[in-house]
């Protein structure tokens, strides 16, 4: 198997190695930039490429390592700054398997799913700011999460994301004055 | 001093002022108790609230989620082996266990405790050092400035432990993602797609949102929920055996979290983490540790609470963040129209001792507030994250949007939210990229100065005494653990001990 078939399958190798792509494409980019302007000093591509550079030669590093030797991590690994044999003690998840279930009753598999579905909803709320305006958007997603993705009761749950509605409306619209926009619908604090 | 410190107290003292103290430790509490939340979030989407306030007041509030933060992290990762704060992760270790021995109270008590005595400890240290090492500060020019940013770095990336590459990485992904934007010296336009919006750079107080609110959400929906433990009043007292014990412990972490919390980019995470370390060798009870010590409890908390404050240091006199939430509050210094940095304790004095006075209040709030009342604030845990998050999310979204009043901030909340969860799903250290993000632009500001100085000759650094000193301290800790590895280890049980704990 190939490393690019072997980093393809490989979540934390993928992650790495995608910004090692990025580190390599903004060190190219700051060369163009000028890296030393008149008389050595340090120019505007100075930094872009020697961070670039370094991020794409560290993660590239670390890509391989993820497919080669041994995986620093399991997916859902531990928090920033727990030192790894802490880290067992403390992040049951991390050896989670789909029998995983927690409070709720879902297994890992469908917590993964809803996740998506959650990632979904938000950026159909983000764009359909524009036509309904920001209240209303994001009124609907806290609705919808509650009722379709953790199927909570209806009526609990429009009361829940009223009020969450009107808390924010009347906290940044009417207390801080912000522009929500109001989309075609003028549902919004602009103007 | 003393002028200084009436000064703070006229200041802090104000009802306006008491007032918004008191909203931020109960705000801090709250946020920190809930698991998706922690200091860093809450102080980023509240931002945007503190925009009509006085400079003063504003700080006062978000430095109060700032270290409210650090008591409501405890009560989670006592009652649910979750940890509210990144600072608490390894008070799970024994607070839970002394939980499911239905000592929870007990845990609960000793860490408020712990964390209001090392909250004044660490506030006598930092009121009493701060202004002569801001005076010294005064003294450093562009070289200096780059030694300390090197320093900072050079700290958190060494105290990352097994995970040090992956530190060095994050801290040079949050460099070059500082570089986006116009050039501050020749005014050329990086890496912004012709996009108007990126020509000030990548919004910083976005990110974060994006970072530590989306990204932790959408982490946390995919762990689940787990049952919290119940905890009664008559549990909050703790028996003399155990204030005995934990007297050493919180003396130790609270000693320790300032020396660390000083470090530019230490954060209060690592302070809890090294206070850990220290008890599980020098305890008396070290073989108790990770079963429900309650040592295991009384240094790691009395610890991060010291760094938290001892991180206003570096934040205050240099202008360098002392760790992510720390970066926050400097952004917020510069939202409001404020330098930080030696210059401030001569040209804002009102406002330094205010900020500074504040945090003795804040605290013995939330002494208060804690100990009767933590098994209240633990039944907010009953609020079924179902409800929770959307209402996180909602609320994340909209404190973004308000910041510029633009869609733009938006999105980038969105995509930092995208690659925070999987920043956090492969365990990518946040704190170095956001170290890189907020001190980029004064690195390459004091890169560039520094090459300016030496005519393009970047080895003037070694010219200058104290950036040396500084530098060859940086090398040391970048360097350290690797050194410290190659020792030669006597038991088997001395290599189980973590790298930098």
């Amino acid at each position: 198997m190939s490393t690019l078939i072997r980093i393809r399958g490989n979540g934390e190798a993928t992650v790495y190695a995608m910004l090692a792509l990025v580190g390599l494409a903004a060190a190219v980019s700051g060369a163009f930039y000028g890296v030393f302007v008149d008389g050595g000093r340090v120019g505007p591509g100075f930094l872009p490429l020697v961070a670039g550079g370094l991020t794409a030669v560290l993660c590239g590093w670390l890509a391989l390592r993820g497919v080669h030797g041994r995986r620093s991590h399991p997916p859902g690994g531990p928090a920033d700054g727990v030192e790894p044999h802490l880290a067992e003690d403390i992040n049951p998840v991390d050896d989670a398997t789909d029998d995983d279930v927690d409070i709720s009753g879902r297994t890992r598999r469908e917590r993964i799913h809803n996740l998506w579905k959650v990632f979904g909803l938000t950026l159909g709320a983000i764009l359909l700011v524009q036509v309904v305006g920001f209240l209303a958007a994001f009124g609907a997603l806290v609705f919808v999460i509650s009722t379709w993705i953790e199927r909570q009761p209806l009526l609990k749950s429009a009361v829940i994301a009223a009020a969450a509605t009107g808390l924010i409306y009347g906290v940044f619209g009417l207390f801080l004055e912000i522009p929500l926009p109001g989309g075609l619908l003028g549902l919004g604090t602009e103007g | 001093m003393i002028d200084n410190l009436i000064l703070g107290f006229q200041t802090a003292l104000t009802p306006q002022n008491l007032l918004w103290c008191f909203v931020g430790v109960l705000a801090g509490t709250v946020i920190g108790l809930l698991p998706g939340l922690g200091s860093t979030t809450g102080v980023a989407v509240l931002l945007p609230l503190t925009l009509d306030f006085e400079p003063v007041t504003a700080l006062i509030m978000l430095a109060g989620i700032y270290y409210g933060a650090q008591y409501g992290g405890t009560i989670t990762s006592v009652l649910l082996s979750t940890p509210g704060e990144a600072s608490s992760v390894v008070t799970t270790l024994d607070g839970y266990q002394m939980a499911r021995r239905g000592r929870a109270g007990a845990a609960l008590s000793i860490a408020a405790i712990g964390s209001f005595v090392a909250a004044i400890f660490s506030l006598i240290l930092l009121m009493v050092l701060a202004p002569p090492f801001a005076n010294f500060a005064l003294k450093f020019g562009p070289v200096e400035n780059l030694s300390i940013m090197i320093l900072g770095l050079a700290t958190i990336v060494s105290f990352s432990g097994e995970s040090r590459i992956r530190g060095l990485a994050m801290a040079s992904a949050g460099l070059l993602l500082a570089t986006v934007g116009m050039d501050a010296a020749t005014g050329t336009a990086r890496f912004t797609f012709d996009n108007v919006n990126l020509l000030s750079g990548v919004p910083f107080v976005e990110v974060m949102i994006g970072l530590f609110a989306v990204g932790e959400v959408m982490y946390q929906i995919r762990v689940g929920a787990a049952a919290p433990i119940r905890t009664r009043f008559r549990e909050l007292l703790i028996t003399r055996s155990e204030l005995r014990r934990s007297i050493g412990p919180i003396g130790r972490g609270s000693v320790l979290g300032f020396l660390l919390g000083c470090l530019p980019g230490s954060g209060s995470t690592l302070a809890s983490f090294i206070a850990y370390g220290v008890e599980k060798r020098v305890s008396r009870n070290r073989s108790q540790l990770g079963q429900g010590a309650i040592e295991g409890v009384a240094s790691p908390e009395s610890a991060n609470n010291a760094a938290a404050n001892a991180n206003f240091v570096p934040t205050l006199t240099l202008g360098i963040p002392g760790g992510g939430t720390t970066a926050v509050l400097l952004g917020a210094f510069t939202i409001y129209g404020l330098q930080p940095g030696p210059l401030l304790f001569q040209s804002q004095p009102k406002l330094v001792w205010g900020l500074l006075v504040s945090f003795f209040i804040g605290n013995v709030m939330l002494l208060v507030l804690n100990l009767p009342m933590a098994p209240i604030f633990a039944q907010m845990l009953r609020i079924p994250y179902a409800y929770l998050y959307p209402i996180i999310l909602f609320t994340s979204f909209v404190g973004a949007y308000s910041i510029d009043n633009n869609m733009f901030s938006v999105w980038i909340v969105f995509v930092a939210g995208v690659a925070g969860y999987f920043m956090k799903l492969y365990d990518l250290p946040m704190a170095p990229l956001v170290l890189g993000l907020v001190i980029g632009p004064l690195f390459e500001k004091a890169l560039t100065q520094t090459s300016a100085l030496g005519d393009g000759d970047l080895l003037i650094v070694l010219s200058h005494p104290i950036a040396l000193v500084v530098l060859a301290l940086a090398v040391l800790l970048a360097a350290g653990p690797s050194l410290v590895r190659l020792l030669p280890r006597n038991t088997p049980d001395r290599e189980r001990e973590p790298a930098g704990v």
